[in-house]
């Protein structure tokens, strides 16, 4: 009877020994179609992409298939305030090639500089006669009186406090995302530089947290946080003569309702040690996948005084 | 799928009838000339009760088996009369005493069974040749410790692995401990530590369960049909009793794996006994097999302790528990961008148990159970999230034992519960969607035990205040019915049916296969309260002695699942939509006890459907074919061995439809981010409708117990994946890797006990 044991427990390792399936994740392949394009008010020039779905080459990874899957010789228009743009189609130079070689395809507009508050229609036409459409709003933020400020729009605050405040009211169902500027020249320059101001300062003060999209409609920095800074302009050039401090431009981009529920849906939300097998998709395209949105940037400017630069060594 | 085969009202109206008729034939049996014989059954060498076995009156049919707390009465025994009484467990040198049984009076006895040598006797199988031919057991199964020790070890010996050899429960991979229970999710399993409910068992992203082998005394574990005095849960009922501790002398023991120290020091005290056992994770190198090779700097420990007081003088028959235990795990990676994660429970309670002159017990526990987890991210301007349960809850019970042996037991469970869930919302600012409940439940039941060949647990639960704030929180009754009837001495006939209802739910993912914050909530107040209705039918065969089969039936009903919105957009969607669920199966299990080799073989075949918004699919634990087969030796001298095959088919799991290129995106203020900022994302078939391979394993177990001096030595070696199957866990859909579950995993375990 032992050694019946024995022998079963030494054959069954030997039946089984990698004596492994093969898995086959692919479910018949349905060709489908996905229309990304973010509207900006900040330019006169529009882009959007459009693509067609695949398999990967080697049945598992997609980064495996090599050939662009760009979308080419559809007709695509626009309607913004009651004109029709068309948009024509181009390459432009891929920075990263490493899966896809050729240029980026994409379809574009001149002359289109969006304002808050407008709607934009969009009908894509695809070569095999699908339609891909969708609409946007451009966030209404002039309507808010967009930025408010408890400070006197000056550096250091009048009131004595050692940090600075920016508010603004609030869109509903929205995001914001604001980033903080040090503009500034090198003597003899005309070119205008930025310098990122973080919001604090982490991990034993020595990580900078800087602002992210975000509901909330507030963010304060601590007058530390901008010297700092300040003081990190020169990089290494002591002579802080040979910079002109400007101001601080605090600047905001506001997504619209599309692009605010599309960037939600893109956080995975998930720890580091979570495996997610699925995630919802969230798409805006009717007849495919992607994103038709926009966003609206605006700038607000905060003046340094003349006597704080001083300190710093600025003058 | 949502047509019940009855509607409420005739389960309510025929619960009633059947109860009614019950009560009405207890007519107990005259008692003059009678008495009655209560005893506790104690192990020899250290005190500590032995719950589950069989206590018989020679030469009669009379007979009980010890109930958790070691104790049996058998009611109604002609007095004046010696006896002789014969107790036997097995693992225990079988024990013949001799009683005077007084009339109207319950005599009392203490009966001390001697271990045999585990050294040259059989795997100790509890409950197999169970004393009551009638006992009202459909869906019970009992685990002993020693079964547990003789079940290969993934690293660690472990509760919650065990369980998943048992047909009916199954596992989504190796890595979890997590179980599924018959077709339901996992939070419907209840776990109660000495009655305590502990929300988050599990070290180590859920490898191991918190609760360390060396300090359990007996386990059962429902699988369906559980009776009244469970409630709270839809599924599954797994209670542990903790040791006592040595009433004897005083003991330590210590071992250690490639995972963890243990420790258990024990030992008696004026009236009583005290245990306490602890163990630390000192090294995670082992785990990284678990983990796809990822590093996960985990730190664990857990700690129990338990204290009894049996005073005579001060209250005669009573025994009062003060108990305590304690886990906590923590995840902190030396990469700061990495998340620290951590979660604790403690439970602290006590307990008074009374025996009286009368048939009569009763008990009374008070337990706070909390539950403090927190995921806090590193260099971000994001929240933390945390999660927090306090669970106070009031149990009493009274039991009563009729001269017909016929049993009722009332009893009323209040349960203050808050739970404070810590989340960043949309808007940036941190909301408590956590809330405050109390429940005041009241159940009877009534077990007819008189006839020898028919047995029938009839009760029910009443809610008469909710947790939730939900319409139909309160006033909702759980009847329960349980049946047996032995048709010949082979072959018993089992059924049961009930109605359960589960009013706190957790914030799980089921699109995540491994998970580390389930936060618990009270189930929020747009929805129902959930709700389960188990049909269970079954054959008990008894083949001879030492062979068993049993098979099992079961349906199972579920409404108003909380299930996480994947269709969430905007801030005012709400978190959980209610889910409809069905689940059905048959489940074999055959025992054969030997000696020097034991053999169970398990086999289940099931499905189980869940309804989202009218979605139908398969959830991930629906396994649709299920055999484990167990093959344990006594090789003597000391050496056990035994063997795991298991099969399983493959599980579920959503196919792609190709891929299409994402635009993401984080900075919008980067000019052209839109031409290249894509990453492949999958077109998901319809969900779960794809297997991945089937799923098998065979584990190998070989151990030794020897004694040097005064010293008792174990040591074991297991081999987990023996001819190293890549079981297939998941793959990841941007790179198409595939992760595989445990490969050829060799572990050892030493132990040392004075």
């Amino acid at each position: 009877m032992k050694r019946f044991f024995f022998k079963i427990i030494f054959i069954l390792p030997v039946v089984f020994y990698s004596c492994d399936v093969p898995l086959n994740p692919n479910a018949p392949f349905r060709q489908r179609y996905a229309l990304t394009g973010i509207m900006r008010n900040d330019a006169s020039v529009q882009l959007i992409t459009l693509t067609k779905s695949y398999q990967p080459s080697d049945g598992l990874n997609p980064l495996s298939n090599t050939n662009d899957p760009a979308v080419i010789g559809a007709e695509v228009n626009m309607w913004y305030r009651d004109t029709l743009y068309e948009l024509r189609d181009t390459t432009i130079l891929r920075t990263d090639t490493s899966q896809y070689k050729d240029s980026v395809h994409c379809y574009y507009v001149n002359n289109l500089q969006p304002q808050p508050g407008e709607y934009i229609d969009i009908e894509a036409v695809l070569p095999n006669g699908l339609l891909l459409q969708s609409t946007t709003k451009l966030p209404d933020v002039q309507s808010y009186g967009f930025f408010s400020s408890q400070d006197d729009r000056t550096i250091p605050p009048a009131d004595g406090r050692n940090y600075i405040y920016i508010g603004w009211e609030q869109i509903p169902n929205i995001l914001y995302h604001p980033r903080v500027v040090i503009t500034y020249y090198v003597k003899g320059s005309t070119e205008k530089r930025e310098k990122e101001v973080p919001l604090y300062y982490d991990n034993g003060n020595s990580t900078p947290i800087y602002p992210a999209q975000t509901k909330v409609t507030f963010f304060t920095i601590d007058l530390a946080t901008i010297n700092r800074a300040l003081n990190e302009i020169p990089e290494g050039n002591n002579d802080k003569l040979q910079y002109t401090i400007a101001n601080i431009d605090v600047q905001m981009i506001v997504y619209d309702e599309n692009l605010t529920t599309y960037y939600s849906s893109i956080q995975t939300g998930v720890d580091a040690f979570t495996v997610r097998l699925d995630q919802p998709d969230y798409s805006d395209i009717t007849g495919g996948f992607g994103i038709f949105g926009s966003f609206v940037r605006t700038d607000f400017y905060i003046k340094f005084t003349a006597e704080y630069l001083k300190a710093l060594g600025y003058y | 799928m949502k047509k019940y085969f009855f509607n409420k009202g005739d389960l309510f109206s025929i619960f009633f009838f059947l109860l009614s008729i019950t009560i009405l034939f207890n007519q107990d049996i005259p008692a003059q000339e009678k008495g009655s014989l209560r005893g506790i059954v104690v192990d020899s060498t250290n005190g500590e009760v032995l719950p589950f076995c069989n206590a018989i009156i020679e030469n009669t049919r009379m007979g009980a088996t010890t109930n958790s707390n070691g104790y049996f009465l058998i009611p109604s025994i002609p007095a004046k009369k010696n006896y002789n009484v014969i107790v036997s467990f097995v693992g225990y040198a079988t024990k013949k005493i001799k009683v005077f049984i007084v009339p109207d009076k319950i005599t009392d006895i203490e009966i001390k069974l001697i271990p045999t040598s585990i050294l040259l006797k059989p795997v100790e199988r509890v409950g197999e040749r169970t004393i009551e031919k009638n006992a009202t057991d459909i869906g019970l199964q009992r685990i002993s410790i020693k079964e547990l020790e003789m079940l290969p070890k993934g690293v660690e010996s472990d509760v919650f692995r065990s369980l998943q050899y048992i047909p009916g429960v199954q596992s989504t991979g190796d890595v979890s401990a997590r179980y599924y229970v018959r077709g339901s999710p996992s939070n419907e399993n209840l776990v109660l530590i000495n009655g305590a409910t502990i929300y988050n068992p599990f070290h180590a992203l859920g490898i191991f369960s918190v609760i360390d082998p060396d300090m359990i005394n007996s386990i059962e574990f429902y699988k369906g049909g559980f009776p009244a005095q469970y409630n709270g849960r839809l599924s599954s009922v797994l209670n542990i009793i903790t040791k006592d501790g040595n009433k004897n002398n005083f003991g330590a023991k210590a071992s250690a794996s490639f995972l963890s120290g243990k420790a258990l020091v024990e030992g008696p005290i004026p009236y009583g006994s005290f245990i306490v056992t602890g163990r630390k994770s000192f090294s995670t190198e082992i785990l990284k097999k678990f983990l796809d090779e990822k590093d996960v700097p985990i730190n664990f420990y857990d700690l129990s302790y338990k204290l009894n007081y049996e005073n005579p003088n001060f209250i005669k028959g009573s025994k009062f528990v003060i108990q305590g235990f304690s886990s906590g795990d923590k995840i902190e990676s030396t990469n700061p961008l990495i998340e620290n994660i951590n979660w604790y429970n403690n439970i602290f309670g006590v307990d008074w148990s009374q025996i009286t002159d009368s048939p009569l017990f009763f008990n009374m526990a008070l337990n706070w159970s909390n539950f403090n987890g927190a995921v806090t991210p590193n260099l971000s301007s994001a929240k933390p999230k945390t999660n927090q349960v306090n669970d106070l809850s009031l149990k009493t019970s009274f039991t009563y034992i009729y001269d017909s042996k016929d049993e009722m037991e009332v009893g009323l469970n209040v349960q203050d519960l808050d739970t404070k869930l810590l989340l960043e919302n949309s808007l940036g600012a941190t909301s408590d969607i956590g809330s405050h409940g109390t429940n005041i439940n009241i159940y009877a039941l009534y077990k007819l035990m008189r006839f020898d060949d028919f047995g029938a647990n009839i009760g029910t639960a009443l809610d008469l205040t909710g947790l939730s704030q939900a319409p139909g929180s309160t006033f909702q009754f759980g009847p329960r019915l349980s049946l047996t009837y032995r048709v010949i001495p082979q072959i018993a006939l089992k059924a049961a049916w009930g109605i359960y209802t589960q009013q706190v739910t957790t914030l799980s993912d089921e699109n995540e296969i491994i998970s580390l914050f389930e936060p618990w909530i009270i189930t929020p107040s747009y929805l129902k309260p959930s709700s389960a209705i188990h049909y269970t039918i079954g054959m008990k065969t008894d083949f001879t002695e030492n062979l068993s089969l049993d098979i099992q039936g079961y349906y199972k009903v579920m409404q108003n699942i909380p299930t996480l919105n994947d269709n969430k957009i905007t801030d005012s969607d709400p978190d959980l939509v209610a889910a409809s669920g069905e689940s059905y199966g048959w489940e074999f299990l055959l025992n054969f006890i030997g000696n020097p080799f034991s053999f169970t073989g398990s086999y289940s075949l099931s499905w189980t459907y869940k309804d989202v918004a009218g979605w139908l699919y398969y959830p991930r634990y629906d396994v649709r074919n299920a055999l484990n087969l167990i093959l344990s030796a006594n090789l003597g001298k000391g050496w056990e061995a035994s063997a795991i095959w298991v099969l399983n088919s493959g599980l579920p799991f959503t196919q792609n439809m190709g891929y299409y290129n994402k635009f993401y995106f984080n900075d919008l203020y980067a000019d052209w981010s839109i031409l290249e900022d894509y990453k492949p994302y999958a077109i998901l078939a319809d969900k779960n409708l794809g297997r991945l391979p089937d799923y098998h394993r065979l584990d190998l177990s070989l151990s030794k117990k020897f004694t040097i001096s005064d010293f008792k030595f174990s040591f074991d070696i297991s081999i987990i994946n023996v001819y190293n199957r890549k079981n297939l866990f998941y793959f990841k859909r941007d790179t198409g890797e595939i992760v595989n579950m445990l490969p050829f995993l060799p572990t050892a375990t030493l132990k040392i006990e004075i």
